[in-house]
């Protein structure tokens, strides 16, 4: 599956109440791209790989009548998978968590992050997540219709091919955070 | 730390409105942990970057939390701070407590020999539970909005 058509997917679903946080790299370009008139629902973290699920969880916790869209590519995730025990035990039902799994470090040159038959899916379900992976775009219009996809934390693998990125983020963090903090007080 | 210790570390959250704790376990705060535990307002992180993180994302929220590390985990928080939390201006203490250089187990001795160095370069403020005024002087520096706080224990 095409990693802009995906997260347009996830986009698509970002109701009055649905925040958005994504990692660094070529997931946050692309929606930077995505999201021109959302901007107060988006953190787009632009370092400390590995953080969006924690950030997520923390942001989650602190205003439960929020819907938290947490996006992780699966490299990010290897680096803090003790992250995933942490959100199973304390996270009370309002975030969902997409992992892109490209297989790889794409933006350092396409290293390989897994091995020859491991799926990162199975590592989520294995910490009681429930789990879902989604290889063709079908498939993320289905998790959304799941109910307990706005009722429980749970999580949508999804398979995403190779592809350059658009353009960078060219907006102070300091603004991204104030602006995204401003949005979640006033959500009630 | 003892007792007394403890109470006062308490007793001072409170008036900071210090609401959640977010801690990779460490030795010698245990009554801490289950102060908070008790009201569902302490978090055991498996990581202390991860901790860094959850705590960032409380702040944004709206809510005060503190982060609590051993000495040994101040090198793990170090990216998570200077890349989210830094980066993105959203400020908490976090409260480093210290075995000390006097401690039986030579790696930790080690350890608090050299982490002092990075807390020194990251510009640290001490506070001593055992005083009296420690409540007045933790309420100062996060009045200053000083990250890094080291304590015995």
């Amino acid at each position: 599956m095409e990693r802009g058509e995906a997260l347009k997917k996830i986009v698509d679903h970002l109701h009055a109440d649905v925040c958005l946080i994504s990692p660094l790299g070529y997931i946050t370009r692309d929606l930077f791209s995505l999201t021109p008139n959302l901007r107060e629902r988006c953190f787009y973290c632009m370092g400390s790989m590995g953080s969006v699920v924690p950030l997520a969880l923390g942001v989650s916790l602190a205003r439960p009548f929020v819907k938290v869209f947490a996006i992780e590519g699966d490299g990010s995730l290897l680096m803090n998978l003790g992250s995933l025990v942490t959100l199973r035990r304390y996270a009370r039902g309002n975030i969902s968590l997409f992992v892109f799994d490209n297989r790889c470090y794409e933006s350092t040159g396409g290293q390989p992050s897994q091995p020859n038959g491991f799926n990162i899916e199975d590592v989520c379900r294995a910490t009681g997540l429930i789990t879902y992976a989604a290889t063709q775009p079908r498939q993320i219009e289905n998790f959304f219709e799941r109910r307990e996809t706005f009722t429980t934390s749970s999580v949508l693998v999804v398979k995403v091919d190779l592809s350059p990125p658009t353009q960078r983020v060219d907006e102070a963090p300091e603004l991204i955070s104030d602006r995204f903090a401003k949005w979640l007080t006033s959500v009630h | 730390m003892n007792t007394a210790q403890t109470h006062r570390l308490v007793d001072a959250l409170y008036p900071c409105r210090i609401n959640y704790l977010i801690v990779v376990p460490a030795t010698g705060l245990e009554a801490v942990f289950e102060h908070f535990e008790a009201r569902e307002r302490c978090i055991y992180a498996t990581r202390e970057e991860e901790a860094v993180a959850i705590a960032t994302g409380l702040t944004l929220g709206g809510e005060k939390p503190v982060v609590v590390m051993a000495q040994a985990g101040v090198g793990n928080a170090l990216n998570a701070v200077f890349t989210l939390a830094d980066a993105y201006g959203v400020y908490f203490p976090i409260l480093v407590c210290f075995r000390g250089k006097e401690d039986p187990n030579l790696v930790q001795r080690i350890s608090a020999s050299q982490t002092h160095l990075v807390l020194e370069a990251l510009e640290f403020a001490p506070i001593s539970w055992e005083a009296a005024s420690s409540k007045e002087e933790f309420r100062d520096l996060l009045d200053r909005r000083r990250r890094w706080i080291k304590c015995a224990i």
